[in-house]
């Protein structure tokens, strides 16, 4: 099972990101430029930057406070509102109703990332609940709450995305600075935040697996809120379960599996149910 | 929790009761398929300053104003101020409600190419000053400060009104002449015509020749009734003639004035 995720993440890491074309156009002027195909006006399920040189699709998280940017600035010129953006909430609904954090486990390419780097000492310390809930003010706070009231035009940002992404770090911002001079002429504070943060995330990850999913992440603070009720899911037979213990070592997010197994934590990468001798554990449709 | 969102909504409400300034008057127009050089043959100065922005980006948010600053300031002194956005149509709405925000006045144009003559743009904020021919002569990268970009059109200003413009204007457009008898003198008064200054100040002393039978050189000093000259032993002549060198400028030009002039005695 494992093999076949670590296939599918990379098979989606490549896909979301297979705009090869700008990539070759960026090398050769040496100046940052995002894709600009169709593909740019649709979300994709997982926090795949944006403005990463290669990425096809958008991030649902930086549409979302986009979105809201403008909500709150057609709110301040007394405009009419445009509903179009709520597509991206219908996507949260969507997809998380479909699989909750299913793809966060599958198809996310910097939660892959944050399993390659956790390989280096495969150490997953238990985090404490307290910690684990920062996601959720992340996301009310930076995704929200900043990019919607912020009553000045000035102060109107993707502020999840300008402060803290990792993601947006890692995919865009360091190979952008790398090759366009300019952007690296116009580096501030901000560049040296979140250089901070990627840097505290990545000395986590030696610590504890998918770190930032399991702290930080606003996209799956959303999915996860999904994970009790989803159509597909992880299903769990009392009946046959020999209370053996094997999932929850295997669990990539320190889940005590019996009793979490449809906690917003559960990334659904399905460790457990391979882990599971006796089959008590499996995905399928909702059962209850 | 129905508390809390009921301050939300509250809070949302009392922001969006701000009022808002009516007579906001801002040009946003498509480049459409037109050229740099199309869009700018439609303005005239020595200085432009163009500005890449974005609705998405807020650093720009805080340079719109500066340009709105500065754009005041320069107002009339052939330098223009234009801002640019790769964005389109559909964004359109959000641009127009931004510089109303902003305060924007200058001209603002949407579906602008990628690329400024020949240089693709890849940060935002971008300002480039390009100076009477069009060329860059200046490229800022980032939050502009206020103060450079001032020196740098004042710098650009200067080197471009130093070259004078020898184009000839319809006699007497930038001064009248007038001279009239006080018993055995003639008072000879130069006047400029508005909005033209003549010579003075920081522009150099205007130079009069009297024909006669002795050319004479005279330097006029500056009165605020213009320039004025008294001649004597001039009670046979009925008109007088001579040359008149001098500068004509406005605030941000200059003419030469080189010519010969002719008055009858009052």
């Amino acid at each position: 099972m494992k093999k076949i995720r670590h296939a599918v993440q990379l098979i989606f890491a490549i896909l979301l990101n297979s705009d090869f074309f700008n990539v070759i156009k960026i090398l050769i002027s040496g100046k940052a430029r995002v894709s600009a195909t169709v593909m740019k006006n649709i979300c994709v399920p997982g926090l795949n930057c944006y403005s990463c040189p290669s990425a096809l699709g958008a991030c649902p998280i930086g549409a979302l406070q986009f979105y809201l940017n403008d909500v709150s600035l057609k709110i301040q010129l007394k405009e009419k509102l445009n509903f179009a953006g709520l597509y991206i909430l219908g996507f949260f609904g969507f997809t998380g109703i479909l699989g909750g954090r299913l793809f966060c486990g599958w198809v996310c390419p910097f939660g892959a990332l944050q399993e390659l780097i956790n390989r280096i000492t495969k150490k997953n310390v238990t985090l404490p609940n307290l910690l684990e809930k920062g996601r959720f003010v992340i996301l009310a706070v930076f995704v929200f709450i900043l990019p919607l009231f912020l009553y000045n035009i000035s102060l109107l940002s993707p502020w999840f995305c300008k402060l803290i992404c990792p993601s947006g770090t890692l995919l865009a911002g360091i190979p952008l600075l790398l090759i366009d001079k300019d952007l690296r002429s116009s580096a501030s504070y901000i560049t040296l935040l979140k250089f901070t943060i990627l840097l505290f995330i990545i000395i986590s990850l030696l610590f504890s697996n998918r770190f930032f999913c399991k702290t930080m992440c606003p996209l799956g603070a959303i999915w996860g809120i999904f994970n009790r009720i989803s159509i597909f899911n992880i299903n769990y037979d009392k009946n046959i379960c020999i209370s053996c213990g094997k999932c929850s070592n295997k669990c990539p997010m320190n889940l005590d599996v019996i009793k979490e197994y449809r906690s917003s934590k559960c990334i659904r990468c399905l460790e457990c149910n391979s882990a599971c001798p006796t089959s008590s554990l499996t995905f399928g449709k909702y059962k209850n | 929790m129905k508390h809390g969102i009921a301050v939300i909504f509250f809070v949302l409400f009392v922001f969006s009761c701000k009022s808002k300034n009516e007579s906001h008057i801002v040009t946003i127009n498509s480049m459409a398929d037109r050229t740099f050089e199309a869009v700018l043959s439609e303005y005239q100065y020595d200085v432009a300053v163009i500005n890449y922005f974005a609705t998405y980006c807020s650093p720009c948010k805080k340079e719109l104003p500066l340009m709105e600053k500065l754009n005041s300031e320069f107002k009339d002194k052939r330098v223009v101020f234009l801002s640019f956005t790769t964005e389109t149509e559909a964004m359109e709405p959000s641009i127009r409600g931004m510089m109303k925000l902003l305060g924007v006045t200058y001209p603002v144009y949407y579906n602008a190419p990628s690329v400024f003559f020949n240089d693709p743009i890849s940060v935002l904020p971008v300002t480039y000053i390009l100076n009477g021919n069009n060329e860059i002569v200046e490229r800022l990268v980032g939050l502009f400060q206020a103060d450079t970009l001032k020196e740098i059109i004042n710098t650009n200003r200067k080197n471009t009104s130093a070259e004078v413009s020898y184009e000839k204007k319809a006699d007497n457009m930038y001064y009248s002449v007038q001279a009239v008898r006080d018993n055995n003198l003639v008072l000879l008064s130069f006047h400029a015509k508005k909005p033209y200054k003549l010579g003075g100040e920081e522009y150099p002393p205007m130079e009069i020749t009297i024909n006669g039978k002795e050319s004479q050189k005279f330097q006029l000093e500056y009165s605020k009734d213009g320039y004025s000259l008294r001649l004597q032993n001039l009670s046979d002549v009925k008109e007088l003639s001579g040359h008149i060198k001098a500068f004509a400028c406005t605030e941000s030009n200059c003419f030469i004035i080189d010519e010969n002039f002719t008055v009858s005695i009052q």
